[in-house]
């Protein structure tokens, strides 16, 4: 995708949905600026500086301006565009960002790039969790000091093995055939969720595969200015689908679902793995919108209350907002909304790691909107459940961040359904 | 800019928020009008009246111009900098500090988004009335400067019929209250006066707005046309059957196929040459039965179709899909060139037919979306920056248009504000002694001129002096 | 006779007029009907113009609810042409005086409907003013709706002519409704109140919930709701049968009274009518608006600076011109508008 910026009409319709913008008050930090930053920098390059370099990179990414725009312009694509044109500047240029992403983009690779690195991210994960060693993990030399901060909102018991096993309980009769994307941290930090995700599928009468040879989505390398990494993977998990004999790809971490409905832009129209990207995009469902079409049974009344968080690229990448509620609504729950739900957290993939100053402001925000005598904040995100726990430990309170699915499972598994 | 007047202005603020960057500063370069262009001197950004205060004094001691920017979504170039003014960015004003339901009074800072306002209203049963089209962004002390209007403005007011209060800051930096709870001037209305006139006489720090109670109910009716005459005699008729729908809204054919292709499609049939869209709100009993004569009136006239909403998310999605109708123009064409004249409903057939003859003689595409219960038109004029002779005619032809609508007994514009854009198009309207019975209002509020330079009045070779002297009779 | 005259004409007497004042030195005071005489404490010699034959309808086109007349047609003239065309101007004055188009602007007056059709102020879009300074301009617009330059009917409402005279007046008009029906309550305040609650409850907004305390300090609510049958048929069935249209209450002379008009913030209301004393009160509850008339000049006092207290606004609109002044935000401006319109200082 090419950098257009024609689209524009400058009317300003996107500047509170952005987050960046709403905690900073400065048209720079908003899309509408960027756009025009970029709409300059294109005509003259010279113009250049730290600041409109820190200004663009600041983008979450989250999209939220894209849902508003009446123009459609895909001012976060853009950004996207620009950091893979300009994220390999020489060392000690730049924002700080970019150089956190070189920093840990090869770790990423090696640890998301197979199930052995998982295996070992698990692990590591595990440790920091215990004396000394916590702190040797901690202080290996790719792991960014933000990551100290967010290791405040990991599980306190991280599963020990991935979570690519087959459940019990196949539905005799089965109405379709899915396979499930287990993904790289809902995999292993979140493997729970994936094996939630499994029963309350087959629950709905659907037969789940887990192709092994799947990995990570690529997401992460894409935002931070690596597609190359993304494609390669992509590619991987084309592969296991079709090998998979599936019709239905079902993701139940927003970022990804997002991502794999984008394949297709990895590729050139020209090129064959175009049309097989386009295959998976079509087959590619969110979990929580693809549970709550399933005939799953009507759950007790819940006692506590719960408040639905919207990842952005649940809400604002896919368009999917009711979904999650109704779900949640049919197994039992009562949702007490919080104000500005879809306003990023500040997770944003791996933004917290490469702007954890802005990161945590958004993330004060998020946890300040959670009304009062909540119990649960559903967050259908890796990223945003870790990065809003972390936030709500700070707070010292008893709210946890769990996934939907997980909710939902344990009302069901409390009236022994599951 | 000095280095003393640097560091007063961080002393004022803070250093953070005293924004010097070049590429922070371009973006500042124009607002939603995008014909002319100037980056600010500095961008300030106060979170109090106090430090509004102190950057002012300033400001005006170092006898440099300035201007209070909200969220920039004005379309005639209020929020522009020109002539090197330093930008008061009120973005960090935007606590809403207390609604009062007894009183019905709503206090809020002036960063406070349009739409926002309606939302803390809503679990009280009540809602902030004038809803200009660029509501989900633009903010109250952009609105309180442009005296915005919006689709419901027909039935309740604009701006001006909606604040009760407001603390200001005067060019000299004085803090003063005008106005009073109950909205009632004594004396001159000052208030009344200071509304809408674009930043050009004191800035607004806080403002206290009328709670509008809910409508209990509500009804839109759609009336699809296959004729634009048919449609606009069909406006004029709903008024003079006694109905005044809280909104009546038209699009011709390119405004429909550009919103069809934006972020809320309705879903229109193909060939359409107009839609109206009429909201009626009010009592529970009083709507159905006003809504039935909306629909006899419409019935009445060669239309395709007309029909109710169904269902309150059919209703939304037809609002939506109007209310972003400027935005979608970026589907069909580069850049477009609003226009806001106001003409007496009874007029809408000639004026429209005036509008498409203009279009043709300039050779322009003109999409017309517009609040056609009170006349204010807005032709959208598309047009591409990179087509320098088509720049030209747009300007040229949208001069024309403001000219046909003065002819007609209107006004070059009903929400949008002179701006920088409309200034010397202000001489059809007014004649000079009119201007300058306008210029001594500025010069009243403002001697010094340092406030939003540029704006509102036209640029005034010879004939305006502050101090006129007296009319001589014979 | 006035037919004949051409508006230069007649703007030409009215500078003559103001030349001769000058001259004279002595104040010019435009006037029509009279009944918002003011008087001030220390009254200086004045020439009294009389506005009334300034009394045409320039232009009135019934499809764009819009209408410019000459500032001294009265009002109850021209909602007689308007009926014709089931439209009028919905002012009704508590003191159900008549006044001139021109005069009613002058000097800010409002109407018991205040609360049902928006203030009297908030319809007026333009008009035609004679300066001093500037001689004839052209303030506002003649259509509903215009933002072109600044604002400046507003510094002639309710200004008693101080900057200038009005000649021509473009009004809002309202459609009249299809029916209207009243309620009327007496009894003491709270009671009134919870009717006035209860009517708010079932349907708003209402033509007018207007509070009344007579001269004999006898409370009553009227309440009118103007709009369609099938309303009235509700309210009849929650509220009890009505009336079609019932007279407001009749007012003695108003001589040496002291009239005060104004508006108070909602939640002050039941106190004004508790402490008004001797007199007369109307207060409108949806919009705060306010009539009153007191026979002591100290009570006056007492009541403008209570209502000053409380956020509200209040001013003499006839009778004696008692104090305390409020104070103008900022004077200065206000200082140099007058310099600028008025340059010899020879309107009120």
């Amino acid at each position: 995708m090419e950098i257009d910026t024609g689209q524009c009409v400058h009317c300003g319709l996107c500047l509170p949905a952005c987050p960046t913008y709403v905690e900073t008050g400065l048209e720079a930090e908003s899309p509408r600026g960027r756009v025009l930053l970029l709409e300059r920098l294109e005509e003259n390059p010279e113009l250049m500086n730290d600041a409109a370099a820190m200004f663009l990179d600041d983008c979450l990414g989250c999209r939220a301006c894209e849902e508003v725009c009446p123009a459609h312009v895909p001012t976060a694509h853009m950004v996207e565009e620009w950091r893979a044109k300009e994220a390999y500047w020489p060392d000690e240029v730049g924002p700080e960002g970019f150089a956190v992403f070189r920093r840990i983009s090869g770790p990423l690779s090696f640890f998301f790039g197979s199930a052995r690195g998982l295996a070992w991210f698990q692990r590591l994960v595990r440790w920091s969790h215990w004396p000394v060693i916590g702190q040797w993990v901690s202080h290996l030399r790719f792991v960014p000091e933000s990551a100290r901060t967010l290791s405040e909102g990991l599980p306190h018991r991280v599963p020990k093995s991935l979570s690519r096993i087959r459940r019990g309980n196949p539905p005799a009769a089965p109405t379709d055939k899915a396979m499930l994307f287990v993904g790289c941290i809902m995999d292993t930090i979140y493997a729970e969720t994936n094996h939630h995700t499994q029963d309350l599928l087959q629950l709905g009468e659907v037969e789940v595969v887990v192709p092994q040879r799947q990995r990570c989505c690529g997401a992460l390398h894409k935002h931070g200015g690596a597609p190359e990494v993304a494609r390669r993977w992509a590619q991987e998990n084309i592969m296991a689908f079709e090998e998979s004999g599936a019709s239905t790809v079902v993701v139940n971490a927003a970022g990804c679902g997002a991502m794999m409905k984008e394949y297709s832009n990895l590729f050139e129209k020209e090129d064959p793995w175009y049309a097989r990207a386009c295959r998976l995009e079509e087959a590619v469902v969110d979990a929580t919108a693809y549970l709550a079409s399933l005939p799953l049974p009507d759950g007790a009344p819940q006692g506590a209350e719960i408040t639905v968080h919207d990842p952005c690229h649940l809400a604002h990448g896919q368009g999917i907002r009711q979904e999650p509620r109704q779900l949640l609504k049919r197994a039992g729950y009562h949702i007490q909304e919080m104000p500005d739900s879809d306003l990023c957290c500040g997770s944003a993939g791996i933004y917290n790691l490469t702007h954890p100053a802005m990161a945590q402001s958004l993330q004060k925000r998020k946890v300040e909107s959670v009304p009062e005598g909540i119990g649960q904040v559903a967050a259908a995100n890796p990223g945003c459940l870790m990065h809003i726990q972390a936030g709500l430990r700070k707070q010292s309170g008893t709210v946890e961040a769990v996934h939907p699915v997980d909710l939902v499972w344990e009302a069901y598994h409390r009236q022994g359904v599951v | 800019m000095e280095d003393s007047l640097i560091e007063a202005l961080k002393m004022a603020v803070g250093a953070r928020y005293l924004v010097l960057d070049p590429m922070a500063l371009l973006t500042y370069c124009c607002d939603g009008y995008t014909l002319a262009e100037e980056s600010p001197r500095a961008v300030v950004l106060p979170a109090t009246v106090e430090e509004v205060q102190a950057v002012v004094k300033i400001l005006s001691a170092a006898n440099i111009p300035f201007l209070a920017r909200g969220a920039g979504t004005s379309l005639s170039g209020g929020a522009t900098p020109l002539n090197g003014s330093v930008i008061i960015h009120l973005s960090r004003m935007n606590k809403i500090c207390e609604i009062d339901v007894e009183n019905r009074v709503v206090v809020v800072e002036p960063g406070v988004v349009n739409v926002h306002i309606t939302r803390a209203l809503e679990p009280y049963g009540y809602y902030y009335a004038p809803d200009p089209s660029s509501q989900q962004a633009c903010t109250i002390g952009g609105n309180f400067a442009e005296n915005s209007g919006g689709p419901h403005c027909l039935k309740y007011g604009v701006t001006v019929n909606h604040i009760l209060m407001a603390e200001v800051v005067t060019g000299a930096g004085e803090v003063v209250r005008i106005g009073n709870l109950a909205g009632e001037p004594e004396g001159p209305d000052l208030l009344g006066l200071v509304i809408g006139s674009e930043g050009t006489l004191l800035v607004a720090t806080k403002l206290w707005l009328r709670m509008t109670p809910k409508p209990q109910d509500s009804q839109t009716v759609l009336a699809l046309f296959d004729e634009v005459g048919e449609a606009s005699q069909a406006v004029s008729d709903i008024v003079a059957a006694g109905v005044i729908p809280a909104a009546l809204e038209m699009m011709d054919q390119l405004a429909i196929y550009a919103v069809e292709r934006g972020a809320y499609p309705v879903g229109y049939p193909p060939g359409l040459a107009a839609v109206l869209l009429i909201e009626v709100d009010g009592e529970a009993h009083e709507v159905p039965a006003v809504a039935e004569d909306v629909h006899t009136v419409l019935s009445a006239h060669q239309v395709r179709e007309v029909k109710m909403a169904a269902t309150p998310e059919e209703k939304a999605r037809w609002w939506a899909n109007r209310k972003t109708a400027f935005g979608a123009m970026g589907l069909i064409s580069r850049q477009y060139y609003v226009q806001d004249g106001v003409i007496p409903r009874s007029r809408l057939p000639e004026a429209l037919s005036r509008i498409a003859e203009i279009g043709q003689r300039y050779d322009i595409q003109i999409a017309n979306v517009f609040h056609a219960g009170d006349g204010n038109l807005h032709p959208l004029l598309l047009y591409d920056e990179r087509d320098s002779d088509l720049v030209e005619r747009v300007i040229a032809a949208g001069s024309e248009i403001l000219e046909a609508c003065v002819q007609l007994g209107g006004s070059i514009t009903g929400e949008h504000g002179v701006g920088i854009e409309k200034r010397e198009d202000m001489r059809r309207q007014f004649n000079d002694t009119e201007l300058s019975a306008q210029y001594a209002v500025k010069d009243a509020f403002d001697p010094p001129g340092l406030l939003n330079q540029g704006k509102l009045l036209p640029s005034a070779p010879t004939c305006f002096e502050a101090k006129p002297a007296p009319v001589q009779s014979s | 006779m006035a037919i004949n005259q051409s508006r230069e004409e007649r703007e030409q007497r009215v500078l003559s007029a103001f030349a001769q004042a000058r001259q004279d030195g002595l104040r010019f005071r435009a006037e029509g009907l009279g009944h918002r005489r003011r008087q001030d404490r220390d009254p200086s010699p004045t020439l009294t113009y009389d506005m009334r034959d300034w009394d045409q309808v320039v232009s009135y086109q019934p499809q764009d609810l819009v209408a410019t007349v000459g500032a001294g047609l009265p009002l109850s003239h021209l909602n007689r042409l308007l009926s014709e065309h089931r439209q009028w101007i919905p002012l009704r004055v508590a003191d159900g005086q008549d006044d001139t188009v021109g005069g009613a602007v002058a000097a800010g007056v409002d109407g018991i409907l205040r609360g049902g059709y928006g203030s009297f102020r908030d319809r007026i879009l333009g008009l035609q003013v004679l300066t001093p300074g500037f001689g004839s301009i052209r303030v506002g617009s003649q259509v509903v709706k215009s933002v072109a330059g600044y604002n400046l009917p507003r510094l002639f409402i309710g200004t008693r002519g101080a900057l200038g005279v009005i000649t021509e007046v473009t009004l809002k008009i309202s459609p009249k409704p299809r029916v209207s029906h009243c309620w009327i309550w007496r009894g003491p305040l709270q009671e009134l109140l919870g009717h006035a609650r209860e009517a708010e409850s079932l349907a708003a907004p209402w033509a007018t919930l207007a509070f009344i305390r007579d001269w004999d300090q006898g409370l009553a609510l009227r309440a009118e709701w103007h709009g369609r049958q099938q309303t009235v048929d509700y309210l009849v069935e929650r509220l009890g049968p009505g009336q079609a249209d019932a007279p407001l209450e009749e007012l003695a002379s108003v001589g040496e009274q002291v009239v005060l008009k104004g508006a108070l913030p909602r939640r002050e209301l039941g106190s004004l009518l508790e402490s008004w004393g001797d007199g007369f009160l109307v207060a409108e509850w949806q919009s705060g608006g306010f009539f009153g008339i007191t026979s002591a000049r100290n009570q006056a006092e007492a009541l403008i600076a209570w209502i000053r207290a409380r956020s509200g606004g209040v001013e003499v609109l006839s009778g004696p011109n008692v104090g305390p002044d409020h104070a103008v935000p900022l004077p200065e401006v206000w200082r140099r508008l007058k310099e600028s319109y008025d340059p010899d200082g020879i309107l009120g």
